[in-house]
């Protein structure tokens, strides 16, 4: 078992996480009560990368990353260092990536709370960012929970992006999925076996966790 | 101050609402909203709160505009210190009674809060209940739950959408009892909105009627349900305010444009009281006066027929003003016409009292 590469995996999407939740939760306010001009734009583009194929994804991510984009200079002139084939680099490929998985669980647990509720903060006083945060939010808490929880998941997951953007670097960008794609390439097939019912194992368990959340979220309304 | 609104508000499918009114927010004044459901009751006091946008128009709160259409001026409902209390008594879920009564005390000190939150669960009888959730709490616990939290920060006008109709017998009587005195007593002013007309007398100041959104008559709620051409409520035989000349085995002896009428006695010293009669409790006969159970036999003269398929509507003068509703049938095997005289039975346990406060 390559632990090396499991603990970036880890470290990887908890740091993703870390990122991913102050964004989503101030992109999910918007996009589930909102009423203003390109919201299906913001919605689509939110959305995306549920549908593109990985490798697009990648492709433009080290379009916008690389040494030639604005991005890749600032952080070059900064650092020192390159974004693409980097940790950061990784990072910020990943909070891109998995942003619908963060954005859906939670903008449809905020569409199902009752909106009297948030009409009654508004008579008593509470601005609009009151009323999400001492409201909503606490009342789709489940919600909250299920996109954390779901974009972690997804973090440790991803491949394709992951390969275009951070490459294969041992101890820097290979992570646990990769790992099992370089196992396989090996013919180290027990190795890759391993790795892949850990990686089965923990989807499992993830996706069982959230459907018993929202189970419960429909017995709290 | 005085809260002055003059507005139009238009939906997609074409209903419109339109309403002009003052109300003196100095003072505590209960004033009632009446109307059929779908008249533009709740729109009305939605765009009061500033939860609905009008058209058109203006909305001023003594110097305040809370809303003007051109130039365009709004502010928003969490500025305009009005509470709001919907038919549900919606609480907040994730917090305690305390909780909720307190969610509108932000900036208010610790102290200050405490005090004012202990204050309104003594008012509105919430002993007890203060750390329970609002799901673990009954209908009408919930609802005065709502109106304390309603009433904690000191708003300038009170909402209320129809706040009883979704208790109970019991515990909506109860809130009624309790809702005035707590509201003069805070000296609160408040908008009920209802179409019971037992509550409009009881609680109301004054009435205004509301009828295809448009606000269409304004006056006192006894006046204006009295002298109404078609009640608002098919129930209702009659409305008469009535002097009280006697008791008797739990019936009250009312009096009022020379005839007596027997009903039950809702008990307390009153001299003065309205009496609404329910129109199933109205019964009519031609000729001898027969063996009947109902106390009260009145001498009526039929004023008008108004056939309605299968029901007819006939409007009596028996001192004071009548209806009665009578199968089409029934009108017919009486051979009844306008201008005959027809004795009217009223069951005592057809007439709700309600006592008028010297």
């Amino acid at each position: 078992m390559d632990w090396e590469a499991i603990l970036l995996s880890l470290r990887l999407a908890a740091a993703s996480v870390a990122l991913l939740a102050p964004l989503g939760v101030a992109l999910a306010w918007p996009l589930a009560m909102g009423r203003f001009r390109g919201k299906l734009l913001l919605e689509a583009l939110t959305s995306m990368p549920l549908i593109l194929p990985p490798t697009v994804m990648g492709f433009y991510l080290i379009v916008a990353l690389g040494p030639l984009s604005p991005v890749g200079r600032l952080w070059e002139h900064l650092t020192g260092a390159r974004l693409v084939f980097s940790f950061q680099g990784l990072l910020l490929a990943q909070v891109v990536t998995n942003l619908p998985f963060f954005l859906q669980p939670l903008v449809a647990s905020l569409g199902g709370v009752d909106r009297r509720l948030l009409e009654v903060a508004s008579t008593l006083g509470a601005r609009p960012l009151g009323v999400y945060l001492r409201v909503a939010l606490p009342l789709a808490w489940r919600g909250l929970l299920s996109a954390v929880v779901l974009s972690f998941a997804h973090a440790i997951g991803e491949f394709g992006v992951v390969l275009m953007v951070g490459g294969n670097l041992p101890g820097r960008t290979r992570t646990a999925s990769i790992a099992l794609f370089d196992q396989v390439e090996a013919f180290d097939l027990a190795g890759a076996n391993r790795t892949a019912l850990l990686l089965l194992a923990f989807a499992l368990a993830v996706l069982m966790g959230t459907a018993w959340l929202r189970s419960r979220e429909r017995a709290w309304n | 101050m005085e809260l002055n609104a003059a507005f139009r508000k238009t939906f997609p499918g074409g209903a419109t609402v339109q309403a002009e009114l003052r109300l003196d927010l100095a003072q505590f004044g209960l004033t009632v909203l009446f109307g059929p459901s779908g008249c533009g009751k709740t729109t009305l006091l939605r765009c009061l709160a500033g939860l609905e946008t009008p058209d058109e128009g203006r909305i001023e709160a003594g110097t305040d505009v809370w809303f003007a259409a051109s130039p365009r001026a709004r502010v928003p409902a969490a500025a305009r210190g009005i509470g709001l209390v919907f038919q549900e008594a919606v609480l907040f879920p994730h917090l305690d009674v305390t909780g909720n009564i307190a969610f509108g005390l932000r900036g208010w000190t610790r102290d200050a809060r405490r005090r004012r939150v202990e204050e309104l669960v003594g008012l509105m009888g919430l002993e007890g209940l203060a750390h329970r959730r609002a799901r673990t709490l009954s209908g009408g616990e919930k609802q005065r739950v709502a109106l304390a939290r309603a009433l904690a920060p000191r708003p300038r006008l009170v909402l209320l959408d129809e706040p009883f109709a979704a208790l109970d017998r019991a515990s909506a009587e109860q809130l009624r009892h309790s809702l005035r005195q707590v509201l003069a007593k805070l000296s609160v002013p408040a908008i009920l909105v209802t179409h019971n007309p037992v509550e409009a007398l009881a609680l109301g100041d004054r009435m205004l009627l509301m009828a295809g959104g448009r606000i269409v008559q304004d006056g006192a709620p006894a006046v204006l349900l009295a002298g109404l051409d078609t009640p608002p409520d098919e129930d209702l035989a009659a409305v008469v305010r009535t002097r009280v000349a006697g008791r008797t085995e739990g019936l009250l002896r009312l009096e009022a444009g020379g005839v007596t009428l027997l009903a039950p006695d809702p008990g307390g010293a009153f001299r003065e009281a309205y009496a609404c009669i329910r129109g199933e409790g109205v019964a009519l006969e031609r000729g001898p006066r027969g063996a009947t159970t109902p106390r009260n036999h009145l001498e009526a003269t039929i004023l008008a027929l108004e056939p309605r398929g299968a029901l007819t509507r006939v409007r009596l003068d028996a001192g004071f003003p009548l209806q009665a509703l009578l199968t089409t049938w029934a009108c017919q095997d009486l051979e009844l016409a306008v201008g005959q005289r027809v004795g009217a039975l009223v069951k005592a346990s057809a007439i709700k009292v309600v006592p008028i406060e010297a």
